[in-house]
């Protein structure tokens, strides 16, 4: 089973399990363990961090629940032996105040999750030999600092920016590798049908294209099934022309095309 | 709880994330790794060379395959095979290819399309083509803003 404990004020560690308390790495404290009222007392006002808990909710539930009945006093002992522990174990801060008439409560930073989550067990080679076994009971079990940091970032609002910069940036590089995907002919004009084809040329003029379309056609065999479209490619450069027959338009992945290169030969000028 | 919520929240983001360049990297992959087939008359004045090509491009190395038919007014069909490797890479929208061998056609095409680019005929001769994707299945392959080949794509290499 799962053992749920509670990080106070990115210091302690509390594990109402065995109602301990032990420092994080790196800071000053020793682990702690406080008697059982007081621990349930720190649960309750941990899992209601920053409500006000009345005495008699206290009473009832570590108490009165185990069918004892107690004074005011035992209540007030309880918490002062929690402000002791706490700080023995190396807060500093005051996290349970007093409210006055109403009860008490807890003022602290609290992030709660599985021991597993938060204790990453220290391998015992890497221990100073000096002290050994003292230090590996205390270090088997340690809450490095760098991690609370990194969950910390990643429960920030610069990482959720961060992460949608980093996805408009991904979506902005598929956009510029699929920019300029426009066909090859998307600005050609249609001309019309001409000699059985559904006409576009790259010139827009319809009648020259019609009539270097039928020239072509003269020199070639160019024929379109039904519905067959043809492109028509008039160069600039005049070094030749192209043809492209496709039994339909081109965009249709099914189009099943053919090309004519018209180009200069040993006979012309 | 709260934890495994939040890693699952930034195992979604982290693939937001990839997705697009994960889908960019395969289209960029497939623009580098296909093979297709294309149909192409040559046209002169009597004469006209049919012909049926097999290009392959993978990592940089491809080939040109082409069978075809000469036929010249007044004379028998000639036919005629031509193969020959490739280096190519990419440049914006176009993909500059350099051959690595002679064709073994020159005399034919020089003497009969004198404006034949020299990469199909000779050795380390380069052309510059634009390929653009026409559709799903099919790129066509530019020479100087002219259409040469309409290339339609084929399962294997």
């Amino acid at each position: 089973m799962m053992n749920t404990v509670f990080l106070i004020n990115d210091t302690l560690l509390f594990d109402p399990n065995d109602h301990s308390l032990r420092p994080i790495e790196g800071l000053p404290g020793s682990r702690v363990v406080i008697h059982t009222p007081a621990s349930e007392c720190l649960l309750l006002l941990l899992r209601h961090n920053h409500q006000v808990l009345t005495q008699r909710f206290l009473f009832e539930q570590v108490w009165e629940k185990q069918g004892a009945v107690v004074t005011t006093n035992a209540l007030y002992q309880s918490i002062a032996s929690l402000r002791k522990g706490l700080h023995a174990a190396g807060l500093t801060e005051n996290i349970i105040k007093t409210v006055p008439k109403m009860g008490f409560k807890s003022v602290a930073t609290v992030r709660e999750g599985i021991a597993e989550e938060f204790i990453v067990p220290v391998p015992v080679i890497s221990l100073p030999p000096a002290g050994v076994n003292k230090a590996t009971e205390t270090a088997l079990y340690e809450l490095p600092q760098r991690r609370t940091r990194v969950a910390d970032f990643f429960n920030s609002r610069l990482a959720y920016l961060l992460a949608g910069i980093a996805f408009i940036l991904s979506c902005g590089v598929l956009y510029m590798q699929r920019a300029g995907g426009e066909s090859f002919y998307s600005d050609y004009s249609y001309i019309g049908q001409v000699n059985g084809c559904l006409l576009y040329s790259s010139w827009s003029g319809e009648e020259k294209s019609a009539q270097t379309f039928r020239a072509l056609g003269s020199r070639y065999a160019l024929t379109c099934k039904s519905g067959g479209v043809a492109y028509l490619t008039l160069n600039r450069s005049l070094q030749g022309l192209s043809v492209l027959i496709c039994d339909r338009k081109i965009a249709y992945s099914t189009a099943e095309c053919q090309s004519y290169i018209f180009r200069k030969d040993r006979y012309e000028s | 709880m709260k934890a495994s919520k939040r890693v699952a929240c930034w195992v979604l983001i982290v693939l937001l994330i990839a997705l697009p360049l994960i889908f960019a990297w395969y289209q960029a992959y497939k623009r580098d790794h296909f093979s297709c087939d294309a149909t192409a008359t040559i046209v002169g004045k009597n004469i006209s060379y049919e012909m049926i090509t097999h290009f392959v491009f993978s990592e940089g190395t491809g080939t040109y395959t082409a069978s075809g038919q000469l036929h010249e007014e007044g004379k028998p069909e000639m036919n005629t095979n031509n193969h020959f490797t490739f280096k190519y890479w990419h440049e914006e929208e176009k993909i500059i290819m350099i051959s690595k061998e002679n064709s073994g056609m020159e005399n034919i095409f020089s003497h009969y399309f004198p404006y034949t680019p020299d990469f199909f005929l000779y050795r380390e001769r380069g052309i510059s083509l634009e390929i653009k994707r026409e559709n799903a299945s099919s790129y066509l392959f530019s020479y100087d803003g002219t259409p040469l080949f309409y290339c339609t794509l084929t399962k294997t290499n």
